[in-house]
């Protein structure tokens, strides 16, 4: 009993560690919707990968973004002016400061710098969210704070 | 327990679960401490910033809460007096207004996410309004949210109006 006490504790904690930051104790199904959103906002978004969209977004994908059009051939579209393809590597290149998953949910908070603009010299870091939901494997929706026509935050979706 | 006791409990139980169901898809995901972690983000929002009432803070918001919202600084005094300006609604609405639900809300281990729905006028033609979203994220600490992000950003030049 103390030994699987111990193998437990053991477990809860070297997954603690591996993923400092990604919360709470994940289902098989919430690892594996986890992972297939990582594809999109690191491999895809990050390292320039669109061709895996065809992979992991369902072609009816609905976008909340009001500066991005819906369904999975206009993201293409859309980022295919941004993207620069290079090796996938597992480290992020911009890090989300939190991944949260919940069933069929995973949200990602993101920290951004901007300028601040009460003294330009200065900056100041505000947040910003990704979420996707994943449904049969595949992603189907998305949302963010983007407002229309609003100057995309520093290094976010933009090159 | 006396067996009306259990009765009324789980009737109580059963109703707590209704409520949260339409605006919580997620909550059959949810471990029973996270629901409660989702429910008290709930009637924070719904006794603080739709009822005003600004002696629910220290019940809910740690004295020492650490604010992300770059124009807001740290601790739950600024909000107790942005609370005490406004006019109490008395008593409480027991529900949360349906146009004020949040777009979906969850809880996974000690954080709670409450996403909006806002409707803002287009800037390219302010007779159109469009729909965008926002966020608050709740870090839970000693039963108080302790640490608190949302997606504003500093003397927002704002492209959508915010309400």
């Amino acid at each position: 009993m103390n030994k699987l006490m111990g193998t437990l504790t053991l477990a809860a904690f070297g997954s603690l560690t591996l993923s400092a930051q990604r919360v709470g104790t994940l289902t098989p199904q919430e690892k594996k919707n986890q992972d297939t959103a990582i594809t999109e906002m690191k491999d895809i978004l990050q390292y320039g990968h669109l061709e895996l969209a065809d992979k992991v977004m369902a072609p009816g994908y609905i976008q909340h973004n009001p500066n991005v059009p819906t369904g999975r051939d206009a993201f293409k579209g859309f980022f295919a002016r941004f993207a620069k393809p290079e090796p996938i590597k597992d480290e992020w290149k911009r890090k989300p400061a939190l991944i949260l998953t919940s069933g069929n949910i995973v949200f990602f908070l993101i920290e951004n710098e901007g300028k601040d603009p009460a003294d330009p010299s200065k900056t100041y870091k505000y947040n910003w969210f990704d979420m996707l939901r994943v449904d049969d494997g595949i992603i189907q929706e998305h949302w963010d704070t983007a407002k229309k026509n609003s100057p995309p935050p520093a290094g976010q979706k933009k090159q | 327990m006396r067996f009306s006791n259990v009765k009324l409990f789980a009737g109580v139980v059963v109703l707590l679960a209704m409520t949260c169901m339409p605006l919580a898809a997620q909550s059959k995901s949810m471990t029973p401490q996270e629901q409660k972690n989702l429910k008290m983000a709930l009637d924070w929002w719904r006794e603080g910033f739709i009822a005003g009432h600004a002696e629910v803070v220290d019940k809910y918001l740690a004295a020492d809460m650490i604010q992300h919202n770059p124009n807001m600084e740290n601790g739950n005094s600024r909000v107790k007096d942005l609370l005490k300006n406004r006019t109490p609604i008395t008593p409480i609405p027991a529900a949360i207004p349906p146009d004020r639900m949040p777009a979906m809300a969850f809880a996974k281990g000690d954080y709670v996410v409450l996403i909006w729905e806002r409707e803002g006028k287009d800037p390219s033609d302010p007779s159109k309004t469009y729909k965008y979203n926002d966020f608050d994220l709740f870090r839970v600490e000693n039963g108080k949210f302790k640490e608190h992000w949302d997606g504003a950003v500093k003397n927002p030049p704002r492209g959508g109006g915010k309400e």
